[in-house]
């Protein structure tokens, strides 16, 4: 997994996936910094509208592999 | 107990010094990026090859910790656990090169917005953040040749390259690319850069200004900045950079500690 930042593309390691409070805690590093990404359920909206393109395209994929299985 | 020698830099330059130190010495190696590799980057094979020689070495890697202050036996770092104070018996500067910056450069004039470097040109383009749509670049060289592949792939318009000293690196093909050889004087504009004053008075018209011209060794720990207290410089200004010439300038400052050591 990488991470494109202003100081160039770093490397990022998934070290530990968590709950803490209520949150979604990703424990990873960052190169050689020790870094976490933490979403709550205030995030959901925010997730949903930035998939909201995949999330159609497997609906509607969804759908069609229903359909098919259904006239089968 | 074995002498330790720090090292500021995990680029090729720096891991080659550390792998090349003799077996008396711990090698620790200090870089404010959190991977090793310098401009070279961390994902080559030359970078995962010369970090692990440092390490099969005995080298520790400090990565991610900004060295900041060096008295002549112990060097201040500064990372994400806070302040780390490094007793060493020599310092080793392998923190790279970076062109010209303005004052080096000898541009007269106002001081306005949109003049950069062009490493933070380099970054910020990479990142999507376009310096300019229509931005001048001083310099023919490598860095100068990184910047206008950057800022092309980014979106510039319109690029006028002018290169002191005719030099001309591999540029990228382009419409969008004018290049001339001429000797810039002043910058133009305010409060963001509007041209690029050169020598005859020609002004080339600008909404930024990369610098790219020439290689100077980048000193930025106090105390280290010019000679220094037990200091080794291994700062090798190739343009275009090579690996070769990183290793044997990084095998030299590993000789030039020995002897120094030696000598004490």
């Amino acid at each position: 997994m990488r991470v494109r930042s202003p100081i160039g593309d770093l490397p990022f390691t998934v070290t530990g996936v968590g709950r803490e409070g209520g949150e979604l805690v990703v424990h990873g590093e960052l190169g050689a910094w020790r870094s976490q990404v933490r979403m709550s359920a205030a995030d959901l909206p925010m997730l949903a509208r930035a998939m909201r393109g995949p999330l159609l395209v497997a609906g509607a994929a969804g759908v069609v592999v229903l359909v098919a299985r259904a006239i089968r | 107990m074995p002498d330790t020698v720090v090292v500021v830099g995990a680029g090729l330059t720096g891991l080659a010094c550390a792998a090349s130190l003799p077996g008396r010495i711990r090698p620790v190696v200090v870089d404010r990026i959190p991977v090793p590799g310098g401009v070279h980057g961390w994902d080559t094979d030359e970078t995962r090859s010369a970090e692990a020689a440092a390490r099969s070495r005995g080298a520790i890697l400090h990565l991610g910790e900004t060295a900041t202050r060096w008295d002549g036996e112990e060097l201040l770092v500064m990372g994400q656990d806070g302040v780390r104070r490094i007793p060493a018996r020599a310092l080793v500067v392998a923190a790279g090169s970076r062109p010209l910056g303005r004052a080096e450069l000898g541009l007269a004039g106002p001081r306005p917005a949109g003049i950069l470097a062009a490493t933070v040109a380099c970054h910020l383009s990479e990142t999507g953040l376009l310096a300019g749509r229509r931005p001048a670049v001083v310099g023919g060289g490598d860095w100068a040749a990184r910047a206008v592949a950057e800022l092309l792939h980014a979106g510039a318009e319109h690029i006028q390259v002018v290169t002191p000293d005719g030099v001309l690196r591999r540029f990228p093909e382009s419409p969008a690319l004018t290049v001339r050889t001429a000797t810039p004087v002043a910058v133009e504009g305010g409060p963001r850069v509007s041209a690029l004053r050169l020598q005859g008075g020609e002004r080339v018209e600008c909404d930024a200004l990369v610098l790219a011209h020439g290689l100077v060794p980048l000193r930025n720990v106090d105390g280290a900045v010019w000679e220094g207290a037990r200091t080794v410089y291994a700062q090798p200004a190739d343009d275009p950079a090579t690996v070769s010439a990183a290793r044997q300038a990084g095998a030299a400052a590993a000789a030039e500690v020995e002897q120094m050591l030696d000598a004490a």
